[in-house]
């Protein structure tokens, strides 16, 4: 996975971890790769890693089982929450960059529309 | 941390090498002007059992020599490589592990350059005038000698504190030898640290020449300084030698001294 | 977080002129530090002080609170040219070598490496492309079972696809208490696995941050360390 230069690496990982969540890449109760695995996939530190899945852990979505790993949450009404806030997330970041290209929420809503209908027409 | 052994044997093995080389050399030398010889046909029938041996034996101190200066280099190489000065081991030990690994491996040479004279000699006894004569000279040393039991004649003829001692006096000799190069390599180095780096090679050149004038300077007062202070009858052969022995190994310890002191506190590897 | 490594006001000064000035460093265990820096800042002197191969500096360095240079020796694993070798001499001697002459050197891992660089055993040292003397040189440091990695400036002959591979196995070999500390005088892929950055610049050392809390700024650290270096042209 590429990182973004400017944005911190855990908070990178955090969210690359909670997108496989709402995929459902990772099931509910499933073990999470190992930290070192993890690091060696993305090509990070260990101890960066090891900062993502504690913040995690706080939030209560990840549960670190001491000597055996950590495991996602059997909580599904907690990733179901998780999910819409990253649906939230990519949809605020959406209208950021279209925003930047000089149209309102409204307009967007009207440019989507159309793209979606083009799309289906292909 | 590096033992002592470890160190040594490391650091033998590139001089062993330059061991083999050189009686190879030697060998092949010597050989070689053999055949030159023999093709010119520049010897009489009764030397030609005995020319390689004296050929062998002619390039035997060139081949010492060679050794030292090569040895030599390789010392002053290590001292000054941050490949081998990484190695966890104190300054003193590296200094010791270089020089005797230096020593040894010359030893070493020598006892190759013996074997080879023992070899290329067992021509000589197909000559009958070879034999007759080694016969002779063992017959008029063993009138010489004392008729008393065999244990004075065996001292008679090998005097072993005498040789003991020279054999300790060419060691000590070879330390002083390899101590100098280093102070000179060392402390010029240091010196050169100290001054701006621009023309550092010739600065490290004229360092080097004061160095070694002042180093002639201080062994010609020195010299004639223990002259003044002899002790003892110096006529007896061992007791000179004994007395010269301290001399050296007094001044190898303290050269060496300064070695380590420079190699701890100065002397960086590149 | 223990304190591994202490750097006390060190002064370093050769040919008369000064290259260090009053450097003060601290470093934790486990950590994976960039030293950064122009060429010619001091990054390889400040290197070379802490592994104890530069003498005659003032000030303090300590390693686990232990200033002996036979101890730091000892517990630091330092790149070095290999120039102590001889052309002639074949990677399975240079294994030997190290073997022979540092107690943590572990074969077993440096043959793993020594395959995973895709070096052979016979090559000798003068046949090496400059790329593959310095994958030589990282995996004989790297074999070490050290508490204090000194990479200095490893990969400026190597392309940047085996530069990746390369940071990958520090990832998966490195001892979780072990430090490493990556000199470069630019940045490249090493920044994803850096815990901090130190900047060298003016003989001091400019700054010492998390390279998590440059990025929280908005930065990347390669923003971050030419901004550093711009206020200089700006003075």
């Amino acid at each position: 996975m590429q990182f973004q230069d400017n944005i911190p690496i855990y908070v990178q990982i955090e969210k690359y971890l909670y997108r496989q969540i709402a995929l459902g890449k990772i099931k509910p109760g499933e073990k999470v790769p190992s930290v070192r695995q993890l690091a060696v996939d993305l090509t990070v530190n260990v101890n960066t890693v090891q900062r993502a899945l504690n913040q995690m852990n706080t939030e209560g979505i990840l549960e670190v089982r001491r000597g055996l790993g950590s495991f996602v949450t059997t909580d599904t009404e907690l990733i179901l929450q998780k999910r819409r806030e990253l649906i939230k997330d990519t949809m605020s970041e959406f209208l950021e960059s279209t925003a930047q290209l000089g149209l309102t929420p409204e307009k967007t809503l009207e440019e989507l529309k159309k793209f979606i209908e083009e799309k289906k027409g292909d | 941390m590096t033992t002592f052994k470890a160190l040594f044997n490391q650091m033998g093995k590139k001089k062993r090498r330059s061991v083999y080389l050189l009686a190879l050399l030697q060998l092949v030398a010597s050989t070689f002007a053999l055949w030159g010889l023999f093709y010119n046909g520049g010897s009489s029938n009764s030397d030609k059992p005995i020319a390689w041996f004296v050929m062998v034996c002619t390039f035997a101190p060139l081949a010492d020599m060679a050794y030292v200066v090569l040895s030599a280099w390789q010392n002053e190489k290590e001292y000054s490589s941050q490949t081998w000065r990484l190695v966890p081991i104190s300054s003193s030990k590296f200094y010791l592990a270089n020089i005797s690994s230096a020593i040894v491996n010359g030893l070493y040479l020598v006892l190759i350059q013996i074997g080879m004279g023992i070899v290329t000699f067992l021509p000589a006894f197909l000559s009958k005038d070879v034999r007759t004569n080694i016969w002779k000279i063992n017959r008029a040393l063993a009138k010489e000698t004392h008729a008393g039991d065999f244990w004075q004649k065996f001292s008679d003829a090998f005097p072993i504190g005498e040789i003991l001692s020279a054999f300790l006096a060419f060691i000590l000799f070879a330390i002083l030898v390899y101590s100098i190069v280093t102070l000179l390599n060392l402390s010029s180095r240091t010196i050169t640290d100290f001054l701006p780096d621009k023309h550092s090679k010739l600065i490290r050149f004229v360092i080097m020449i004061i160095l070694i004038f002042i180093f002639i300077v201080l062994t010609n007062n020195l010299g004639s300084l223990l002259n003044q202070v002899r002790w003892g009858d110096t006529t007896n052969g061992l007791m000179s030698f004994i007395e010269n022995n301290l001399v050296l190994a007094f001044i190898d310890i303290v050269l060496g001294s300064i070695n380590v002191w420079l190699l701890k506190n100065f002397h960086e590897g590149k | 977080m223990n304190k591994l490594l202490e750097v006390k006001e060190l002064t370093y000064r050769k040919n008369l002129k000064t290259i260090l000035d009053n450097v003060n460093l601290d470093v934790d265990s486990g950590k994976i530090i960039a030293l950064l820096g122009e060429n010619g800042a001091g990054k390889t002197t400040l290197m070379r002080v802490i592994v104890g191969i530069a003498k005659h500096y003032q000030g303090d360095v300590l390693l686990n609170g232990d200033g002996s240079e036979v101890y730091r020796k000892a517990n630091i694993a330092m790149t070095d040219n290999l120039k102590g070798l001889s052309d002639s001499t074949k990677i399975g001697e240079v294994e030997e070598f190290y073997q022979k002459l540092f107690s943590d050197f572990d074969s077993s891992k440096f043959e793993q490496l020594r395959s995973f660089m895709k070096l052979n055993n016979d090559m000798k040292l003068g046949q090496l492309s400059r790329g593959m003397r310095e994958k030589l040189e990282i995996a004989v440091t790297l074999s070490r079972e050290a508490k204090l990695y000194l990479l200095d400036e490893p990969f400026s002959g190597i392309d940047p696809m085996a530069r990746k591979r390369i940071i990958n196995s520090i990832l998966l070999w490195k001892n979780p208490d072990s430090t490493i500390i990556i000199s470069d005088h630019f940045v490249n892929e090493i920044t994803t696995i850096l815990d901090e950055v130190v900047i060298v610049k003016d003989k001091k050392i400019a700054s010492h941050l998390s390279a998590d809390d440059i990025r929280a700024h908005g930065k990347s650290i390669e923003e971050y360390y030419e901004t550093l270096y711009a206020d200089e042209g700006a003075e």
